[in-house]
């Protein structure tokens, strides 16, 4: 691992204690409702905040631990942050919001600006080099802060919310590219985010935040299938699909196909299913869903008085009904069953 | 009303110059008092806005960005002044660092130096009046600006020295002229803390406004011509800045 921390903190109402760690190379999504302590977290993890009890260790040393008084300030935590509001400097020029981490450490004018074009170029943001930050845009800004927290090499990468300040258009453009920039950085990278979308497409391994407590930690796929409570089944317990729509068809990847109500894009894809809008049939619905197929039942789930069935089939996903109906149809493990979605439930969003 | 405003700040302006004595204003000018009393209060002026800008930034540094116990009973200690008679100022000094005062005797018993009625005392009683302007608007700058773009740099890898420099200086430059400014013109006309803790000797320690009130007794004519003045040097200083930096500047950077 090389990211282990204990937090420990108590700040007003809330109360934080969190284990967390990453493996090299591992992406990290922290997600939870406003408030929930998230932010705090990347504050301590960066070093911009000092844990009351526990301890963080990066790649094998110890940066904060209040037992031993150790204590290492952000300056020398060599940890990337980009922030929400991204907090480039206004009265530098891009180039030198970007080479500033090198200017800080002693490196000359001339090498931190040759690297600092390096890394413009990386997030495909050299022609801006000469602008100042308010004359950017918001997707501009968002990637001269990320080339700013990457030009001084950083050994892990935190992201507070590196999409929230974003307009709907721009997210799906950014969030590509951010995939393929944490794809190619080698330590660990944290994420905070309340948007399981971004948790999904952009982590390896989400951990749910709730009231300054991990609830549930996994993959996306595990989580969803098993939310622990209510509120992740809310949260997470979605049904997400990537794939590539053309027409109004989604094409799910690894086969199987959806009618959608979205046919005016085109590419790659997510398709996002509630799996309250996943019904269960005895016999081949009739009527108008288009969207209609035999799955097998491969595990269900009772909470409260609701039961969350998951399906096998041309396509996989969860279903959330009744325990009354589920008594009605007999769901048990094994058992073929007919599911339908309305072509109107399915929310499609570019990849 | 605000004609009214602008009159009544107008009036007393054109009062100085209805009397003033145009024909002689040179000769009177020329003369040595005059010359003498400008150049100590340009020079004594320059002096204690050096001293508020060099002790006042980090005093501004700290009441913005510091959280101590009883911060709030500084803040006030420090811009008393700017409340305070500088008469009462002035007084106060001199039970201080006077001859017999509380540190003034070791000041003088141990480095032999003696601070009221020299050129010195002067710059001190300035600095007394005019540094809480500098820190108020320092302080309030930095406040506006607080945390955040300091916090970027310090992830970044920038010392707090060099984030403060590099970051945070630039961010608050205005502000630190205005205060500079304001705290420039303060000592430019204090009088109150001068006279009563430097006295006013001719050559050492009586500045314009000293001079004007001495003038006032001996030759009305000379105060006239001293008073208009330090408007004309004051109206010049502000008028330059204050485009730039006082009030527009922000649109203009």
């Amino acid at each position: 691992m090389t990211l282990r921390a204990h937090v420990v903190v108590a700040r007003g109402t809330l109360n934080l204690d969190v284990w967390l760690d990453a493996a090299a190379g591992e992406v990290v999504a922290l997600l939870g409702p406003n408030g929930a302590g998230k932010s705090t977290i990347l504050r301590c993890l960066a070093g911009l905040l000092g844990i009351d009890r526990g301890s963080i260790e990066i790649l094998g040393s110890i940066v904060d631990d209040p037992s031993a008084g150790t204590f290492v300030p952000a300056e020398q935590r060599s940890a990337g942050v980009m922030f929400q509001q991204y907090l480039l400097f206004p009265h530098m020029s891009v180039l030198e919001n970007v080479a500033f981490g090198l200017r800080a450490r002693g490196v000359d004018k001339a090498t931190a600006h040759k690297e600092a074009q390096h890394w413009l170029r990386r997030v495909g943001s050299e022609e801006v080099e000469r602008s100042r930050p308010s004359a950017l845009s918001g997707g501009q800004a968002q990637r001269v802060a990320l080339a700013r927290a990457l030009a001084s090499e950083p050994k892990m990468l935190l992201l507070d919310e590196p999409l929230a300040a974003l307009d709907a258009a721009t997210k799906v453009e950014v969030r590509r590219e951010l995939r393929r920039h944490l794809t190619e950085f080698k330590g660990s990278a944290v994420l905070v985010t309340h948007d399981p979308i971004d948790a999904y497409t952009l982590a390896d391994r989400v951990v749910i935040i709730e009231q300054g407590h991990v609830v549930q930690s996994g993959t996306f796929t595990e989580i969803a299938a098993h939310p622990r409570s209510a509120y992740v089944g809310e949260l997470v317990g979605v049904n997400l699909l990537t794939g590539s729509v053309m027409g109004g068809v989604f094409a799910v990847d690894g086969g199987g196909t959806l009618v959608v109500a979205a046919d005016d894009i085109d590419g790659s894809a997510i398709a996002v299913i509630r799996p309250q809008a996943v019904s269960l049939h005895a016999r081949r619905p009739e009527g108008s869903p288009r969207n209609t197929w035999v799955g097998v039942v491969v595990d269900v789930d009772f909470q409260a008085d609701r039961a969350r069935v998951r399906l096998e089939g041309p396509i996989q996903l969860t279903s959330e009904i009744t325990a009354g109906s589920a008594a009605t149809l007999g769901i048990k493990v094994g058992l073929e069953i007919w599911a339908s979605v309305k072509a109107t439930e399915i929310t499609v969003t570019l990849n | 009303m605000a004609v009214l405003a602008i009159a009544f700040f107008a009036l007393p302006l054109a009062g100085l110059m209805s009397r003033a004595p145009w024909s002689d204003a040179g000769t009177i000018l020329r003369s040595p008092n005059v010359r003498q009393a400008l150049r100590l209060s340009i020079v004594c002026s320059l002096c204690s806005t050096a001293l508020s800008v060099v002790f006042g930034l980090p005093l501004a540094w700290l009441l913005a960005r510091r959280r101590f116990i009883g911060s709030s009973v500084v803040r006030a200690l420090c811009t008393l002044s700017m409340v305070l008679p500088p008469v009462v100022g002035g007084v106060a000094l001199l039970y201080a660092l006077g001859r017999r005062g509380l540190v003034g005797q070791w000041l003088d018993r141990w480095f032999d130096l003696q601070l009221p009625f020299t050129s010195a005392g002067v710059v001190v009683a300035q600095t007394f009046v005019a540094m809480p302007f500098f820190v108020v608007t320092v302080e309030a700058a930095l406040r506006q600006t607080e945390g955040g773009q300091d916090e970027a740099a310090r992830t970044l890898g920038a010392s707090s020295w060099y984030s403060f420099r590099r970051v945070t200086l630039p961010a608050i430059r205005s502000a630190l002229i205005a205060g500079a400014v304001l705290s420039w013109a303060r000592a430019f006309g204090e009088f109150g803390a001068t006279i009563t803790f430097a006295g006013s000797f001719p050559g050492t320690t009586q500045t314009l406004p000293l001079a004007v009130y001495r003038a006032l007794d001996v030759d009305p004519r000379e105060a006239i011509v001293l008073a208009l003045l330090m408007v004309a040097v004051s109206f010049a200083v502000l008028v330059a800045l204050r485009d730039r930096w006082l009030g527009g500047g922000e649109r203009a950077r």
